[in-house]
């Protein structure tokens, strides 16, 4: 027999951005816990809202299956005296294994021979597993900055006020955070501050739904929200969708209800991207734009009631946005009166990190950075220098003091505004690119130059002055910036070694980092390259196949990448891998000196003769197209080699008696070995 | 709305009314400048230790740097704040501030109230807590917090701290834009306003504030009141201390008005802030605990060891 099985946390409001991961979390806990205690069930559904976490099981068996188990008693020299008479250890043993003396078996090891009990017990009923299940499964839920209260010893991420822990019409009896379990919930803050009681765990979405003015379920909320927000746009626009600020509204109402509000169109005259932060950051509100792409002078907001007046609840947000539109339009003309040449002065009193020094300071290196790797992009060097120089000179805007996500875009509008070259104004906002692992890139060589300059400059600095970022914490984002260089250099396919690319960046640090870093800020870059290529699909096998060379050319790597993946799907690669790794197993065999000229003399198979022809007669191919960075013509090359490889191992012995002959074999081997990798370690396949 | 909304003054009236009949105490504001109500022994020091604690009471704050000359409506050098402050924190503490709004003639099926996540830290004080910003149709009226740290030491039990920003609270209840049109009180002469007392004030204290206040004097302040808590303290004065430390960075605050100090000194000058307030916490603690808690019930005092 089985029944459904219900857990609710009522909370005080939960933080909307950790709302999620804590209740998928928590069934992640709960679902394992159940497999541990051989509790089997159906389908697991999650709801959260602002002020409950609430899990359904459906069909959670009543009974655990009957639990095998196997115990070690005393040894048997403990276990009886002399006279063979069990001793007081041996009838507890049997005593605690519900069984008697003679049931017991004996387990004989190399070091003695010990008492041993192997059976079974009845499953416990999940009733009275449950509770166990529950607190083991909540306190391994990961919190993010848990808070106490009250005079409670409990720690959790808001109080906990209420629980309901129902197995089928049961209360499952169990104190959670201070809290005594019922089947009592409570509805919306305001529309059903009163009890519910819940008979049946199945009922509970819809007994919130109806009685208590709550959509539990998350997902159905987002969904409800977003087609609210979609009509009540339609007559003025559309939605200008923010997935994340949709994820957000979503965690933070219980009963959404969408309003329109409008704004003062004088406000219009801003970027677009300040009154959509604006709107957005502080507000929570959608901004809505006109069949052409431009914003209208009206907003949407999710409000968390059914007001007995709308209105009122319009007229408060429309005040609120008209003063933070209102601050906004203060310092959009404040910052516009000053040149953002003339902040760079200012840039000293900015600190990037005590031990890196100030923005003055990284802006110096980035653009002597920048300026270097000009050359491989070709970027025009007065363009990348003058985009240097500006490029922190927004932090110090009243803008960006206000809406730090602002960098960069603020840059560019005041740039523009002020006149700079609009390649110049184009670098200050796309040098941030990419924000994050799915964002454009920078293709403009000029901010390609200042992209990859700020970065190799944060990395070297950061990573050389405090090392690697431990665990979770990585306040710089160096873990994004490393990946943004990588997603850069294939982008653009900027072919340099790192160790190249990282040499005017140490310069421009003179002394003040150890030159040993680059090593780390290397290995550190690698590992993003290669977590990225794993997942693009590529192998950890073909990513190892490729970087063996050492080589610290990423844009490069990738292209080989690519190349090795297409020709994989030649069925003549697989011959070819194998070939390899035996041409490798051979070499490694092998202490002795192979000369690196085949002598054509000593050629006496058949065999022997059409490789070597073969193979000399496409290595000016391979090794041109490898010149050129054509790897797929490498490979096609290459895969010419099969029959003739497979030939040579079939019917030639290399190790042959004779001497000279062997030699000349290795030789063959050799040779065969370094065309094969010329683009990638085949054998690693 | 049928009856005529609440004047300041009023306002204030109500909810001392109200935490009252919850048992606080109606403690009186501070005689020293400070940025925020929580620098108030009343809710910096009370926070500390095992003593219960149950005040409210509303407390005049200045911020040197918000200073408008009167021309922004919604910006002040000087405002007020009421504070409630209750340790432990009442598992229904939420429901009672609620009431509060309601019984200021809040309708909460008409407007819609909302707790966000807004997390407090004072590095100053060397304090953090946890909590919301309480928004009313989109505009933030409170913080509510409940307090995990104060001065390096963790709470035990926890104080939970309700800070409800008066002009912003009565500009909506009277339904003006501009703060200087709040009505304080129906006089008996006409109506008082917020601007007949206070716009005067806010021009002449923004050009002191940011123009004629003394840096030197200023910056020989700041490390007076230093020098006097690390003094105080050691003659185990830690309530004097603690006036000192206010006045410390007050100092600072107004030296920063002024724009005499760079960012560099300025993290420094915090962090010397900072250590005063750690140091005066952990006076104050063990302070009290030598006088044996006296707030505590004769049942839960810890026994002499």
């Amino acid at each position: 027999m089985s029944h459904d099985f219900l857990i609710e946390l009522g909370c005080e409001e939960l933080p909307a951005k950790q709302l999620r991961s804590l209740i998928q979390s928590f069934a992640t806990e709960l679902t394992k816990q159940c497999h541990e205690f051989s509790l089997d069930h159906d389908d697991v559904i999650v709801y959260c809202t602002p002020r409950r976490l609430a899990i359904l099981i459906k069909q959670l068996v009543d009974q655990q299956a009957p639990q095998r188990i196997e115990r070690r008693g005393p040894s048997m020299e403990s276990a009886f005296d002399e006279s063979g008479t069990p001793t007081l250890a041996c009838l507890g043993f049997a005593r605690s294994c519900k069984t008697s003396v003679d049931e017991l078996a004996v387990q004989k090891t190399k070091k003695g021979s010990w008492l041993y009990f192997e059976g079974e017990t009845p499953g416990q009923a999940s009733v009275d597993l449950l509770p166990k299940i529950i607190s083991k499964a909540l306190s391994a839920v990961h919190i993010n900055k848990p808070m106490r209260w009250g005079a409670e010893p409990h720690r959790f991420l808001r109080p906990v006020q209420w629980a309901v822990v129902l197995f089928g019409s049961d209360i499952v009896p169990v104190s959670l955070f201070g809290v005594t379990s019922s089947n009592t919930t409570y509805g919306h803050r305001f529309h059903h501050p009163g009890p519910i009681h819940i008979d049946e765990p199945s009922q509970y979405a819809t007994l919130l739904r109806e009685k208590g003015k709550v959509i539990a379920s998350w997902k159905k909320r987002r969904e409800l929200i977003a087609r609210a927000l979609n009509d009540t746009a339609a007559p003025l626009g559309r939605v200008v969708m923010d997935e994340s600020l949709l994820d957000e509204v979503a965690s933070l109402v219980e009963w959404p209800v969408v309003l329109s509000g409008e704004f003062t169109p004088a406000f219009l005259d801003m970027p677009r991207d300040v009154l959509i932060t604006t709107m957005q950051s502080h507000q929570k509100c959608f901004a809505i734009e006109n069949s052409k792409g431009e914003l209208v002078p009206s907003f949407l907001l999710v409000s968390n009631i059914q007001s007995s007046d709308p209105n009122t609840v319009i007229k408060g947000n429309e005040r609120v946005i008209h003063a933070r539109l209102s601050d906004a339009h203060f310092f959009y003309q404040q910052d516009l009166k000053t040149p953002l040449k003339d902040r760079t002065d200012a840039l000293a009193g900015v600190i990037f990190t005590p031990k890196t020094g100030s923005m003055a300071d990284k802006t110096t290196r980035v653009t002597a950075i920048a300026s270097a790797f000009a050359k491989y992009v070709e970027a025009d060097k007065n363009f990348v220098k003058k985009a240097s120089e500006l490029c922190k000179c927004d932090l110090l805007t009243e803008m960006v003091g206000e809406f730090p996500s602002l960098q960069g875009i603020m840059g560019y509008h005041y740039a523009s505004a002020q006149g700079v070259d609009p390649i110049i104004a184009n670098a200050l906002k796309d040098y941030y690119l990419p924000k994050s692992a799915h964002d454009s890139l920078p293709e403009d060589p000029t901010s390609v130059c200042l992209a990859l300059a700020d970065r190799l400059d944060t990395l070297v600095g950061i990573l050389g002055t405090e090392g690697k970022p431990k665990g979770d914490k990585d306040p710089f984002g160096l873990r994004r910036q490393a990946l943004g260089v990588v997603r850069i250099l294939i982008h653009n396919t900027l072919k340099q070694s790192m160790t190249n690319l990282l040499k005017p960046v140490l310069k421009a640090y003179q002394d003040t980092v150890p030159k040993e870093c680059v090593d780390l800020v290397w290995t550190f870059i690698a590992d993003r390259f290669k977590a990225w290529a794993l997942e693009q699909g590529f192998t950890p096998q073909q990513f190892e196949a490729i970087t063996a060379t050492g080589s610290q050319d990423i844009a490069d790597a990738y292209i080989r990448l690519s190349a090795l993946r297409d020709f994989l799907q030649d069925p003549r690669s697989e011959s070819l891998a194998s070939a390899h790794k035996r041409v490798a197993n051979i070499l490694k065999k092998h202490s002795g000196k192979i000369p690196k000229a085949i002598d054509k003399k000593q050629l006496v198979m058949a065999e022997e003769v059409e490789l070597v022809k073969s193979v000399s007669s496409i290595e000016e191919t391979v090794n041109l197209a490898v010149k050129e960075s054509r790897y797929t013509d490498a490979f096609t090359a290459l895969a010419t080699l099969k029959e003739p490889v497979d030939a040579f191992f079939n019917d030639v012995l290399i190790m042959a008696d004779d001497p000279a002959l062997q030699k000349n074999r290795l030789a063959i081997v050799n040779t065969l070995a370094q065309l094969l990798s010329s683009v990638a370690e085949l054998s690693y396949l | 709305m049928s009856h005529s909304p609440l004047t300041f003054q009023d306002m204030i009236l109500t909810l001392k009314q109200f935490w009252s009949s919850y048992g606080c105490l109606l403690v009186e504001p501070m005689d020293v400048p400070m940025g925020a109500a929580t620098f108030h022994p009343a809710t910096f020091l009370h926070a500390l230790g095992p003593e219960p604690w149950q005040a409210a009471f509303e407390q005049p704050c200045r911020r040197p740097t918000d200073g408008r000359y009167g021309e922004n409506p919604n910006r002040l050098q000087h405002y007020y704040q009421f504070q409630v402050v209750m340790k432990p924190s009442p598992k229904p503490i939420q429901t009672m501030y609620l009431a509060s709004l309601e019984q200021l003639g809040i309708d909460p099926l008409k407007h819609d109230i909302r707790f966000v996540e807004d997390n407090w830290e004072s590095p100053t004080l060397g304090a953090w807590g946890l909590g919301w910003e309480v928004w009313l149709d989109g505009m933030e009226i409170s913080q509510f917090t409940y307090f995990q740290q104060i001065g390096g030491i963790p709470c035990n039990p926890i104080t939970s701290e309700i800070t409800y920003g008066l002009e912003r609270l009565a500009m909506f209840l009277q339904g003006v834009d501009n703060v200087y049109d709040l009505i304080w009180t129906h006089g008996p002469h006409g109506d008082v306003t917020y601007g007949h007392l206070f716009l005067d004030n806010e021009k002449q204290y923004s050009d002191y504030n940011f123009n004629h206040a003394d840096v030197k004097h200023l910056l020989y302040q700041f490390k007076h009141h230093e020098k006097q808590v690390q003094e105080l303290l050691e003659k185990e004065l830690p309530l004097v201390a603690n006036e000192h430390l206010l006045q410390a960075s007050h100092s600072f605050n107004l030296l920063d008005a002024r724009g005499a100090i760079s960012v560099t000194e300025r993290q420094r000058m915090l962090l010397r802030v900072r250590k005063c307030a750690q140091a005066v916490a952990t006076h104050y603690a063990e302070h009290r605990r030598e006088l044996g808690y006296p707030l505590l019930a004769e049942g839960d005092k810890p026994n002499e060891s």
